[in-house]
This record gives structure tokens, sequence and C-alpha cells, in this order.
């Protein structure tokens, strides 16, 4: 009897530990929910979080503070921790933590050996919960956030994509959280912004939560309740509202400054947001149009134009709803006209013509390749998957078919994508920034970003 | 590894040459993990073995920048014209190939399928075949490189405050000679002028090919045995690496004025000569445990008294490194006062605290932590893509690459009063220092 006994227990084991250990959604003890992806190749842990910041689209908020904060919580110091000794102790750790705005979220990163994992996460909890908000600090970090924001923003590059960014997207708040271009409210941020903004933002409303590597579904449990511990449950909102392009037709633009030492061709498409399968024939498809040296872009512009040293394409966001694939690299100026047709030439080659087999294979094998050891051994890339998808308002586990997704692309698939879901060539915006205010005929000429709200 | 962080507008003359000793080679075994070849004409050739799908064969070219004495930048244009030579005929949808050009070594790599390395390991050794590009194709490329400049550098506000600092850092020295070069010589680079510096430095026979993928020995060795042999009839002797002349280092304090930096900042360097006594392998791994030791927090450091003990310095970037054999250079640079401190003020509190830190000597127990940390951090390194950069930093140094299990040892054999020694060379050089003063 005891035999039988025991081999039951040992089957009901065996029946629930692949579910308790088993990838998905988990929640933990004190109710935090969060996707899990066991890796028991993965030599760390990654715990990685987004916070929703409706600062980021708030009327009337100092734009600098969702990019000052996290910095000043990383460097500054925090309950039981002295500025600098936390870095220290992570490095000698070998974990890392990271806290940073992106698009209209705070995502915190932490990634850790096992061995390590408790200490790490109660370090990384007291930054979190108890950030010091040392003045001295935030005098520095204002300071040095604040000139190197001036040198950037002094870039003509810079200032043309900040035109392109209001003519898209609309001159609205999150333009400027986005752009930074007031370097006048860095300045401004006051210690009582940071503690609103810290009591607004790290809280466990809307907050989303991934967990990948070598640790069990209890421990990872575990980490969460201890990384998140004491964090007030907060009113922010769960899904605030997304930013997304304004109803504006496409522009064709050409920022004039006499000061500007180069030409630059930027041409942007927008995209429907990302969050489904066809991520992977986007990303496949920018590559093709304009990753390599035997990529659309590089053959029309470099190669047979002779125009510019490198001309990329690649897909961005302005926020997590808009998305764009951009164009981009300086080119001769007596040549920004023709390059500009060639680009566009280029991208409409990609609606109509279905690229060479033998294009798509390279790049898709490569991608698969790089993914055979990403999803076993990379936590961090993983748990990023996880906790973007979370964001896209998708399966978290999507990540686990990775490898099935992009091994079905085909030409037909990229062909059909680019001809259905991007804009046609007329579509698409054309922004140049040059010194020569006639060098792109027919274009809007404007000499200070704000001025594109009034071309056609 | 920083010390494989060479600065990008670092560079040696080419009078500092005429006294070093010939280099020969193939003196020392490969490096662990890699397979020494038979290398069939070329300088040295290894194969690197990795589980990579792909095949990437890397030829890198013991030339560069700081060998050039004409036309400034005329390496980087040559680097163009080689990679034109070996890959322009048609592009290849199965290959990836591309080049870089560095102070002291140019590097051209191509990553194809395994079953075409044959084919490639021919086409990549064409960047040593004599330039044989169309005229027109030449000329416009001087306007390609234009335009690379104005990707890279054009409206960077630190790219010409670097290039000067470093000219004053280096002692004039040619590892300060401009990679990218300006607009002004990038317009009066020649085809005929590409053609004889090319013919000059590009010969097989200076040049080490590194096979990384899935092959045997037999298979990298019949590969290279594939290549056709071209004459070199103007091949220079490859003489190794000279120092940098440290008496012709003149220390002191330079104002420039800056119309494009919005807040007031330093550059501050040391160059230093070790005393003796000590080899390449144990010089790197001293230097690097320096390196990570100097810019943490910790009991010895100078990121401690400098910003986290005092507020004096608000930000800045470190870097340690042997800029020759033997010579170590150590800098802060875009190093940004705190409210209420000079410029003179910091650069004064940089050179005491330097000079605190060299006459306490390096802590023993801050020495052991960042030990612990390296040695970890190393052993979590992929051996294929260390032993590439030891194989890069040694072509441009012209040496025999380190080998991973001895460097490791040396890591783990440095002592406190070694660090020390490099520390007090350190301290004893004189400071350049310039100090950029906003006029808005």
């Amino acid at each position: 009897m005891r035999a039988i006994f025991a081999f039951a227990a040992i089957a009901s084991l065996a029946a629930c530990l692949p579910e308790k250990d088993s990838a998905g959604m988990h929640s933990s003890a004190q109710g935090i929910e969060f996707a899990y992806l066991p890796m028991p190749d993965a030599d760390v842990v990654s715990i990685l979080v987004a916070w929703p910041q409706p600062w980021a689209t708030a009327p009337a908020r100092n734009r600098a503070v969702p990019h000052l904060a996290p910095d000043l919580m990383m460097a500054g110091g925090a309950e039981g921790f002295a500025p600098g000794a936390l870095m220290e102790d992570f490095a000698y750790m070998g974990a890392e933590a990271n806290l940073y705005t992106q698009f209209d979220a705070l995502h915190g990163s932490l990634t850790a050996p096992p061995d390590v994992l408790d200490a790490a996460v109660a370090a990384a909890n007291a930054v979190l919960r108890a950030p010091s908000f040392d003045a001295g600090w935030l005098d520095r970090l204002r300071s040095d956030l604040a000139a190197r924001q001036n040198e950037t923003n002094a870039v003509s590059d810079t200032q043309g994509f900040y035109a392109l960014r209001l003519g898209m997207l609309g001159d609205v708040p999150y333009t400027e959280h986005i752009s930074l271009m007031d370097t006048g409210a860095i300045l401004a941020v006051t210690p009582d912004d940071l503690v609103q903004w810290h009591s607004e933002t790290l809280v466990r409303a809307g907050m989303r939560v991934a967990v990948a590597g070598p640790i069990s579904a209890a421990n990872a449990a575990a980490a969460v309740d201890a990384l998140l511990a004491n964090l007030p449950s907060g009113t922010a909102e769960i899904s605030p509202p997304r930013p997304n392009f304004a109803q504006s037709p496409a522009k064709t633009i050409l920022l004039h400054l006499p000061s500007a030492q180069k030409t630059t061709l930027a041409l942007a498409a927008p995209l429907p947001p990302s969050g489904t399968d066809a991520d992977a024939a986007d990303l496949i498809g920018s590559i093709v149009l304009g990753g390599d040296e035997n990529s659309l872009l590089f053959q029309a512009i470099r190669t047979d134009l002779r125009a510019s040293y490198s001309m990329g394409a690649g897909l961005d966001n302005f926020s997590r709803a808009a998305r764009i694939l951009v164009m981009s690299g300086e080119v001769e100026t007596a040549s920004l006209a023709a390059a500009k047709e060639a680009a566009l030439a280029a991208y409409a080659q990609m609606q109509t013509t279905a690229i060479a087999p033998d294009m798509l294979s390279r790049w898709r094998d490569l991608i698969l390749e790089g993914l055979k050891d990403t999803v076993s051994h990379d936590s961090f890339a993983m748990a990023t998957g996880m906790l973007e998808a979370q964001l896209d308002g998708v399966d978290p586990m999507t990540v686990q078919r990775l490898t099935d997704i992009f091994g079905a692309v085909t030409t037909d698939a990229i062909l059909s994508r680019y001809a259905n879901d991007y804009p046609a060539p007329d579509e698409v915006w054309v922004l140049a920034v040059s010194n020569d205010a006639n060098a792109l005929p027919g274009a809007c000429v404007i000499t200070d970003p704000r001025a594109v709200q009034s071309c056609p | 590894m920083q010390a494989w962080r060479r600065n990008l507008v670092a560079g040696l003359c080419g009078g500092c040459l005429a006294g070093a000793a010939v280099y020969v080679y193939l003196q020392d075994a490969a490096p662990s993990g890699v397979i020494d070849l038979n290398p069939h004409g070329f300088a040295a050739a290894y194969l690197v073995p990795s589980d990579e799908a792909q095949t990437t064969i890397t030829a890198y070219v013991p030339y560069s920048e700081m060998d050039n004495t004409g036309t400034l930048g005329l390496a980087h244009y040559v680097e163009h014209l080689a990679w034109e030579n070996a890959f322009g005929a048609a592009p290849d949808m199965d290959r990836h190939s591309n080049a870089y050009t560095t102070t002291d070594h140019i590097a051209y790599f191509v990553s194809v399928p395994r079953e075409d390395l044959v084919q490639n390991v021919q086409t990549l050794a064409k960047i040593a075949q004599p330039l044989n590009v169309d005229a027109e194709f030449a000329r416009q490329e001087i306007g390609i490189i234009a335009r690379e400049y104005d990707f890279a550098v054009a409206e960077n506000p630190y790219h010409d405050i670097f290039e000067q600092f470093y000219i004053r850092h280096y002692g004039n020295d040619a590892r300060a000679r401009s990679i990218i070069g300006t607009p002004q010589t990038i317009a009066a680079f020649t085809y005929e002028e590409a053609k004889a510096w090319h013919a000059a430095t590009h010969q097989r026979s200076a040049v080490t090919v590194v096979i990384s993928g899935q092959h045997s020995k037999s298979e990298a060795e019949q590969a290279l045995s594939t290549v056709l042999d071209t004459p070199s009839p103007t091949a220079d002797p490859l003489l190794a690496r000279a120092q940098i002349d440290l008496a012709a280092r003149m220390g002191g304090i330079r104002e420039i004025a800056s119309n494009q930096l919005a807040q007031p900042q330093l550059f501050w360097g040391r160059l230093a000569a070790h005393p003796g006594g000590v080899s390449a392998i144990e010089a790197q791994a001293q230097i690097d445990l320096l390196f990570t030791l100097l810019g943490s927090t910790l009991e010895g450091s100078m990121a401690g008294p400098l910003r986290f003990d005092a507020r004096i310095a608000q930000a800045y970037d470190f870097a340690l490194y042997l800029a020759a054999p033997f010579q170590a250079s150590m800098t802060l640079t875009s190093a940004r006062p705190d409210a209420g401190v000079t410029l003179q003020d910091l650069a004064r509190a940089i050179d005491e605290t330097l000079a605190a830190i060299a006459e306490q000597g390096v802590p023993e127990a801050t020495l052991a932590r960042i030990q612990t940390r390296m040695l970890r951090d190393l052993d979590e390194q992929d051996p294929a893509d260390l032993a590439a950069v030891f194989i890069a930093d040694a072509a441009g140094q012209r040496r025999a690459p380190f080998d991973a299990a001895q460097y490791r040892a040396a890591l783990q054999a440095a002592k406190a009063q070694d660090l020390t020694i490099w520390l007090r060379a350190l301290a004893q050089s004189p400071s350049v220092v310039d100090l950029i003063i906003p006029n808005n």
C-alpha cells in the first residue's frame, strides 16, 4: 500500500510540476501577474517591468521629468545605498539593472545569475521604492542632460526629425515628450516634480512584468514580489491613450538651415502598429530594402547614383501605435532630388515586385540561425519579447512561436504586406535638411521645424 | 577588454619605424582555441572553429593611417578601393562583406554560406592584388567618402576637439593622425596616390587571414592554397611597432574657445612607459585591471574622490589603454566640473587625485574584487569572439596574438604592486590639458 501511495504521490507531483513551471501568465503571492518562461540553459534570470506613463501625454507637465528621473534613480543612491555603491554592487555580482523611458512607458530591467538574484532584487527594490533623489545629484544630472541635449538639438538632423515628428504626430505634448527640444524644461525640473512623477508612475496599476531564465515559477513569483514590494497600488490608467499619427496628408519638406554642414534625406512611411505575425515580414522587408550592400536602396543610391555613403531603411516607433518605416542617409546636395526619386522607386518596387527568393532566404536563414541560440540562452531577449507583447496587447507566449513565425515568411507575404498595408509612394513623408533652399524642387521650404504645420 | 577599444582617432610616424626590428610573424604557436594554418604565402592564417552556420573570412592588413605619410585619410580611401577591387565586380545575394580602417590596421571581411569558402577566400584575397578599379569609379568614391564624413563627423562638435587633443596627447606621433581626414584632404585624394600606397602596404606576405566557421583544418588550408600568387615588387619589410617619443610630448594647459559646445569641459591626458621587467601579455592584463579599478567607485579609484566622495567632476569619460608597446595612455575626456568648480580647479583635482592614489598604492582588497569580476566576465566570453579580438589586435600591433589561457593567467597573477608601478609612472608624466570654453 505504501508503494502505491508513493507512486500516486510521485505521479501527482509529476503531473503538476510541468504545469507549475510551464511558460505562460502566472500570478505571484502578492497578486502580481507576470509572463514566465523557464530557460534552464540560460546563465542569468531576467526580470523586466514596464509602467505606463500618463505623464507623457498629460498636458501641463514638465516633459523632461520622465527622462531625468530614471537616470537620477540609478545614479543618485537609494535607501541603504550611497550614490555609486549600487552600480558597483551590481557589477561585482555580475548583475545589471537599467531604468529608462521609452515612448510612453517607463522600462526597468534586472538581469542576474541565479545565485545572487535575491541580493540583486533587494537592491533594485530599494531603487524603485525609495530613491534618494539627492539634490546634489539632481543639480548634476540636470545640468549634464541639458548640455548634452543642447548639443544634440543643434545638429541639423535632429531639427529635421523634429519637423518630421511635428508633421506626422502634430504639435501635441507627446511630440515634445519624445523630442525634448525645450532644454529649459530640463533645468526647471524640481524635487517636487520628481516626487510627483515617482508617486504616479512607480505603482502596480497597469504595470506589465516578464520573467525568463533558469528559475522555477515559484521562485520567479517570489522574485517579482520582492522586486516590486511596497510599491503603492496607484491609480495609473491600465491602458492610457496611445499617441497616434495626426490625420495629416504626407508632405514633402525642405528644412533650410544655412548653418547645416551636410544634406540629409529622410523618407517616412506610416505603418500599422506592431503586434502581429506580420512583424516578421516587416523586419525582413526592411532589411531587403535597406539593410546592407545588396539592398535596393544601397544599390540605387550608392552603387548606381553615387550620391550617398549609405542610405538605409529601418523600422522605428514614434509611439507604440505610431510606427514608421524610415529610409535615410546623407546625400550629395546636387543629387538630392534624384536621390529622393530613387528612394521612392526602391520603395515602390517592394510594393509591386516580389523580392528575389535568395534575398529572402539569406536573411530569413540568418534570423532563424540567431534564434536557435536566443530562444534557449538569451533570457533578456525572451523577456523583452514577452514584455513587448504585453504592451502590444497580444499573447506574451508568442515568443515561443518566433521560429515558426519567421520560418513562415515568404516572398509573397512580404509583397502582400507592402502592397496592402504600407502607404503608396505618394503617401510617404519626405524630409530634407540642407543649407541650399533650392535643393529639392517642389518641396515646402521652411526655416524652422515648427513651421511644418503650415506646409500643404 | 577595454585595452582593445583603441581610440579611432589615435594613430605611428613613418620615422618612428626606422630603428625598429623586423618582426617575424610566425614565431609563436596559434592561441588556444585557434588552429594555426599553413598560410600559403600570407603572413599568417588561422582557423577559429565556430558553430555559426555562416563562415566569416577576414583579412587583416597591418598598415593603416599611422603608416601613411601622404594625404591625410588616404588609408581609408585605399580601404574603399581595395574592397571594390575584391567585391565590386558583381553583387552576390548570398554574401555580406565590409571593411574598416583603424589607426594601425585595415580589415576586410566576408560572411558566406560554408560551402562557398574556397570561392570567397579567392575573392577576398584580391584586396592584395594591384588596384584595378575604373578610374571614374575611383574619382566618384572620393565623393562617397565625403558623404561618409557627413555621416560620421559633420556637425559633431567633439570631433575636432578630440583630434586636436590627441595630437598634443601623443606628442605629434602618427597615432594621432585622423583616419577620416578633413573635407579638404578628402577632396585632395588621387587614384594614383592610392594605388602607390596600396602597392606598398597590401602585400599578400603581410596579410593575416582568419577563417571562422565549421571547417576542418584541411578544408581551410585547401582554400588558402587555391589563391593565385601575385608579385610583390614593392614589399617593405614589416617592422615592429615603435614606442611613442615621450620627450616630444609637451605637457601644459591650453584654452580653446568653442562656438558649438554648450558646457565648459576639459580633456586631460597622461602617457607613460613601464620601467621594464614585464611581458607584453602581463602589461595588457595589468592595464585592463587598472582601467576597471580606476573606473570603479572602490577605494583606490579615480571616480570615488572626483565624483562620489566629493563634488568636483560632474561627469567624464575615462580611458586607459596601451597606446604603444609598454606605454599606457590615460585620459579623462569631456570632463565637466561640478557647480562652483572651475576648469582649472578640476584639472588640478584630477592631477592631485592621481598623485594621491599612486602614492597610496593599489589596495589589495580592491584588486581582488576587480580580479574576481574580470575573470568571471572573461570566462563568460565566447572563445571564438575572444580569439578574433586577440588576432585583430595583434595584426595592428604587428605581434603574435595573445593566448586566451595565458591572458587569463596574467589577470589572475597580477599583484597590487604591479598595478602601482603603472600608476606611479602615469603620476610622474606631464598632464596634457585642453580647456574648452564655450563662447556663448
